[in-house]
């Protein structure tokens, strides 16, 4: 690959190649053959670039400088977490180990091993991987209330997870999505005692309702446990 | 036979007297016939009228009549109430008893047997005698004169049958025994559980009655009980009725309406009926033979309280040979309901005729008043008109004797006038025609003698004017030829001038249109100036654009500046954050990508802008040279329309002289052609002259001749101015002599 | 790896990825005031060196592309925490591989380190800098 010097560059600039011979010419220029668009060319980069080579406007360098100053305001650390119902509850798991979200597909029940909090094997991207019922596992108390969703239409999904221990999938309501959380907004999960207090990690506020962050550690262990025997 | 005027005029006055007098008898006759039917009318009229009064008076008898036997009717009724009462509750016994009942309508018997009847317990019998009393009813007759009847239901179809009655038989019996059937009007409406009222003929009278019916204690009818009054107790009411008067020749007359029998409804007719013979029934109108009587008599049973007239012809059918005269006679009639009469009265027109008799003759004497009238007129006027017809033929003849006398040739006619009316204007016209004449003729002759004297000297002075002309001839033919030169001469410079005319003509036309081209040019000129002027403000409105979008290209050029250091940045960062970073250099990647798109827009517009900067440019110039081109060629324009116009006007300034040149010559030209024309004339003339002066010789001869003839003709006429002037007469023989 | 790439005189060259801070746009007022001295990043005083004038004796354009690149610095007592190279035609970024022995392709950029870049008195300052511009394989 030639990279054309800065002169032949801005001798093609004045040219426009891309215009005369190029995608938006009669496209008979031959390193279209190599980059399938001009926008992939270096020709057209160079020329781009060769707009930078005029000189910088005074008042414009002065606007940057200005801007350049400003102490850097300290960035608060933030969570990226993946945010999902079940019932009346809106759960959020660290982005991080949300690998797909399908649509809800039919469970192979394992006779002898099926229970409560295993539902079974269900066929994600081709391969077997273990689905759980996390409402069970978590001890979640039946919806008493009519949950409050957040989007217009409520689709139940299928989330499928991967941490460093374990694999598993299992059924939701609803799912709205990853959203970064401030850690440092974090507010301590409900210490009630309840099963669903023991995974927590913490609480935050999301649209002014409450997302008890779990902690995935704890779950894939928990999950992994049920299989065991 | 020839009509004379006076015939003439005799027969239009005869005719126009005799017309009117047509008409009048015309009209006479017509009239007479309009009027005997108006009297007809009037005649019928009141003899309807009495007719219709008189019934109404017996109509008004009946009813008093009628009134007077229902309160009877109705006070026996009362009566037989009473008596029954007395008599007792009415039963039915267990006992019978056995009738020979008779039909009284069909006078069939049939036995049978019927429950007794009681009054009171009492068995009412069979009693049919008058020795025997029967209750009730005896002392009904006893106490109001009345007939009364007990009758008894026999069957359910309700047949009743008289058990006790004092009614009479023509036996002297009482007529017990006898039954109504059940199909009477009267039993019907009995059942029904009405009280029948209305006349009743019982056994060989007419009785003004009432039927009630007999009721038992359940309600049902059993029985009737009857009352009647006797409607002529007398022959006082007919006597009455008979009295009426109706004419000199009319008479009254009664019938049944809807119970008469089928043989004669009469009852009744007054004396004075001329067919005392025959019964009224049969009576039939004389022209058409139909039945007087018995249809004006349904048309009053219909309308009852209503006075029906009938209007019939009559005559005397006794008589054998039919020469008896024609009666008219008006029949009335008026139905009484309650006794079902017709009571009615015919009257013969035999008094009216006597006013028709006279009628007639009053129309017979006038007609003959105006025939006679008419006669009288016609002769008198006969008599007028001849004479008058005489007067105004008389003076129309004698002006046409004087016409004659005049053709003849005779002018010397007295004419006396008439009058001032035609026939005189007429004689006074033809006198003004005979002086006017004799004026003419005196005038012609004279003149004639005068017209020979002057024809003779005119012959002498010709011969005079012959020579002359000769002379004349000689000179004329030298001047001719000098003239031709001139005109020769004359004749070529025109033609030249002609030429150098045309030429100058063709010069201006020329110049003409090469000007009103460069004219045309110039304006065009002017337009195109104009024109490049707009082009060029565009030209620099382009640029001021160009320069507008130099200004945006600024801005985005630092928006592509800031881009591509953020894709920079970016980049970076992704880097750092290794595999965590991964989806950051895709984004990272596309921002470059997009830096770079928006960077060669920029330069893409930029380049654009130049060009259409250059082009603005190299077309302003453009404009420019052209522009001054424009206006240097629409300056040389002008300078060559001026010239043009200068040489134009030069032209235009020749032509005139060239002109005035021209006609001098034509002028002269013209002038020596009439000078040879004049001479060529006048030559022509001399000869004509001198040919015209030998015409004139024979002309003088052929001049005494006609006047000689006119004399001999003028002769002929005997003029009385020829005795006034002493002229001598020349008498000439005449076919005719004055009269 | 990843290299930020510049001019230096007519030759382009690349500074490994890692030792970059950011790219930041070049101060102004240097066409009067000459060469930039330093400039203020974030409240901090950041000296600034221009290659360009290093190079070829002839200050750096004022084109759009000349533009500081910030390296980092470890922190050491007297010292600011960045460095700011003042360069022309910082517009790209790239892969570069480690520099052959006997050249590379013409019109390639090559890898060059902080230490070959900066002056020995500014190098001194920096001891752990050679070792971190030493490009790794």
């Amino acid at each position: 690959m030639t990279v054309p010097s800065p002169t032949a560059i801005a001798t093609l600039a004045l040219d426009s190649c891309w215009r005369r011979i190029g995608v938006w010419g009669d496209q008979s220029c031959p390193e279209l053959a190599e980059h399938t668009h001009c926008g992939n060319c270096p020709i057209y980069r160079g020329a781009g670039r060769s707009l930078l080579e005029r000189d910088a406007p005074e008042d414009y360098l002065r606007d940057c400088a200005k801007a350049l100053r400003h102490p850097m305001t300290p960035r608060e650390e933030s969570i990226s977490a993946f945010v999902f119902r079940l019932g009346p509850r809106w759960l959020a798991l660290p982005a991080r180990v949300i690998v797909s979200v399908s649509e809800l597909r039919p469970l192979h029940r394992v006779p002898h091993r099926s229970g409560k909090i295993f539902a079974g094997l269900v066929n994600i991207a081709g391969e077997l991987q273990l689905a759980f019922n996390l409402p069970a596992l978590l001890e979640l108390p039946a919806a008493a209330s009519l949950a409050v969703s957040l989007s217009a239409q409520i689709y139940p999904r299928l989330v499928f997870c991967r941490s460093a221990s374990q694999a598993f999938a299992f059924a939701t309501d609803e799912v709205y999505g990853p959203t970064a959380f401030t850690l440092a907004r974090m507010l301590p999960a409900p210490g009630d005692g309840s099963v669903l207090a023991t995974f927590s990690r913490g609480q935050f506020m999301f649209n002014r309702r409450p997302v008890r962050l779990l902690d995935e550690e704890l779950l894939a262990h928990a999950v992994g446990r049920q299989t065991e025997g | 036979m020839k009509l004379l005027l006076r015939h003439k005029v005799t027969g239009l006055a005869l005719i126009s007297a005799l017309t009117p007098v047509l008409a009048l008898l015309l009209l006479l006759v017509w009239q007479e016939r309009d009027i005997r039917s108006v009297v007809e009318g009037q005649f019928q009229e009141r003899v309807r009228g009495e007719l219709g009064a008189e019934l109404r008076g017996l109509y008004g008898m009946l009813e008093t009549a009628n009134g007077l036997l229902q309160s009877k009717v109705d006070s026996s009724l009362n009566v037989a109430h009473e008596q029954l009462d007395r008599a007792g509750a009415l039963s039915f016994g267990p006992e019978t008893a056995s009738w020979d009942a008779v039909n009284q309508n069909t006078l069939e018997s049939q036995r049978l047997t019927v429950p007794q009847m009681k009054l009171g317990g009492r068995w009412l019998g069979q009693n049919t005698d008058f020795v025997t009393p029967s209750p009730v009813v005896d002392q009904v007759k006893q106490l109001m004169g009345g007939t009364c009847t007990i009758f008894q239901r026999i069957n359910d179809a309700g047949d009743m049958l008289r058990v006790a009655t004092n009614v009479e038989k023509l036996d002297g019996k009482r007529a017990t025994g006898t039954f109504l059937p059940a199909t009477s009007p009267v039993v019907q409406a009995v059942l029904a559980g009405q009280t029948f009222r209305g006349p009743a003929y019982v056994v060989n009278a007419w009785y003004v009655s009432a039927y009630e019916p007999l009721r038992d204690a359940a309600g049902r009818v059993v029985g009737m009980l009857y009352v009647g009054v006797k409607q002529e107790a007398d022959t006082t009411l007919r006597e009455a009725i008979a009295k009426t008067k109706v004419g000199q020749t009319g008479y009254v007359w009664v019938a049944l309406g809807k119970n008469a029998n089928n043989l004669s409804p009469f009852i009744m007719h007054g004396g004075g009926a001329p067919t005392a013979g025959l019964t009224l029934n049969a009576v039939k109108d004389a022209n058409d033979g139909q039945p007087v009587f018995p249809p004006l008599i349904d048309e009053a049973i219909k309308t009852p309280g209503e006075v029906k007239f009938a209007t019939r012809v009559w005559r005397d059918p006794k008589d054998p040979a039919g020469d008896s005269t024609y009666y008219n006679k008006e029949v009335a009639a008026l139905y009484y309901p309650p006794w079902d009469w017709v009571i009615g009265l015919t009257a013969y027109d035999v008094d009216s005729h006597a006013v028709r008799d006279q009628l007639s003759r009053e129309f017979s004497q006038l007609r003959l008043v105006v025939a006679a009238g008419a006669l009288g007129i016609l002769i008198a006027i006969g008599f007028v008109s001849a004479f008058l017809g005489g007067m105004i033929a008389r003076p129309i003849t004698l002006a046409t004797g004087v016409a004659r006398q005049i053709a003849d040739g005779d002018l010397t006619a007295d004419i006396i006038g008439h009058g001032d009316d035609e026939t005189g204007l007429l004689l006074a016209a033809n006198r003004d025609m005979v002086t006017s004449l004799n004026r003419l003729l005196g005038q012609v002759k004279r003149s004639s003698i005068q017209l020979i004297s002057t024809a003779d000297e005119i012959s002498a002075g010709a011969k005079v004017q012959e020579t002359t002309v000769q002379d004349f001839g000689a000179s004329t033919t030298q001047i001719a030829a000098a003239v031709q030169q001139i005109s020769a001469t004359a004749q070529e410079l025109v033609a030249t001038m002609a030429g150098v005319s045309d030429l100058a003509q063709n010069a201006a036309a020329l110049a003409e249109t090469g000007g009103r081209q460069l004219d045309g040019m110039k304006g065009s000129m002017h337009n195109l100036e104009a024109s490049t002027a707009s082009i060029s403000q565009k030209l620099s409105t382009i640029s001021d654009k160009a320069r507008a979008i130099t200004g945006v290209v600024t801005t985005i050029t630092k928006v592509a500046d800031q881009t591509n250091l953020l894709s920079l940045n970016a980049a970076i960062e992704a880097e750092k954050a290794g595999e965590y970073g991964l989806g950051f250099g895709v984004v990272a990647r596309e921002i470059r990508r997009l830096a770079d798109q928006t960077a060669v827009s920029v330069l893409d517009i930029e380049h654009m802008v130049r060009e259409m900067q250059a082009a603005v440019s190299a077309g302003v110039l453009e404009m420019e040279k052209f522009s001054g081109e424009v206006r240097s060629g629409a300056g040389e324009v002008g300078s060559l329309g001026g010239r043009i116009s200068a040489i134009l006007e030069q032209v235009r300034s020749l032509l005139p002289r060239f002109g005035q040149v021209k006609d001098g010559i034509s002028a002269q030209s013209q002038g020596a052609k009439q000078i040879n024309a004049a001479m060529v004339n006048l030559t022509g003339g001399a000869q004509r002259t001198a040919d015209s002066l030998r015409e004139f010789d024979r002309a003088v001869a052929h001049l005494h001749a006609a006047v000689e003839a006119l004399r001999q003709e003028i002769a002929r006429f005997k003029v009385s101015e020829d005795r006034s002037t002493g002229l001598t007469r020349i008498i000439f023989p005449s076919q005719k002599g004055p009269r | 790896m990843l290299a930020v790439l510049f001019n230096l005189g007519d030759q382009r060259r690349g500074l490994a990825s890692a030792v970059v801070e950011r790219v930041v746009p070049a101060p102004p007022g240097r066409a009067i005031a000459g060469a930039a001295v330093s400039i203020d990043y974030r409240g901090q005083s950041v000296p600034v060196l221009d290659l360009a004038l290093r190079a070829t004796g002839r200050p750096a354009s004022s084109h759009l592309s000349t533009r500081i690149i910030l390296v980092r610095h470890p922190d050491s007592p007297g010292a600011s925490r960045f460095l700011g190279l003042l360069a022309e035609g910082v517009n790209e970024v790239r892969h570069l591989s480690a520099p052959v022995p006997g050249g590379s392709a013409a019109n390639e950029a090559q890898l060059i380190t902080l230490a070959e870049l900066l002056p020995a008195d500014w190098l001194a300052q920096w001891p752990e800098v050679e070792a971190m511009a030493k490009p790794s394989p």
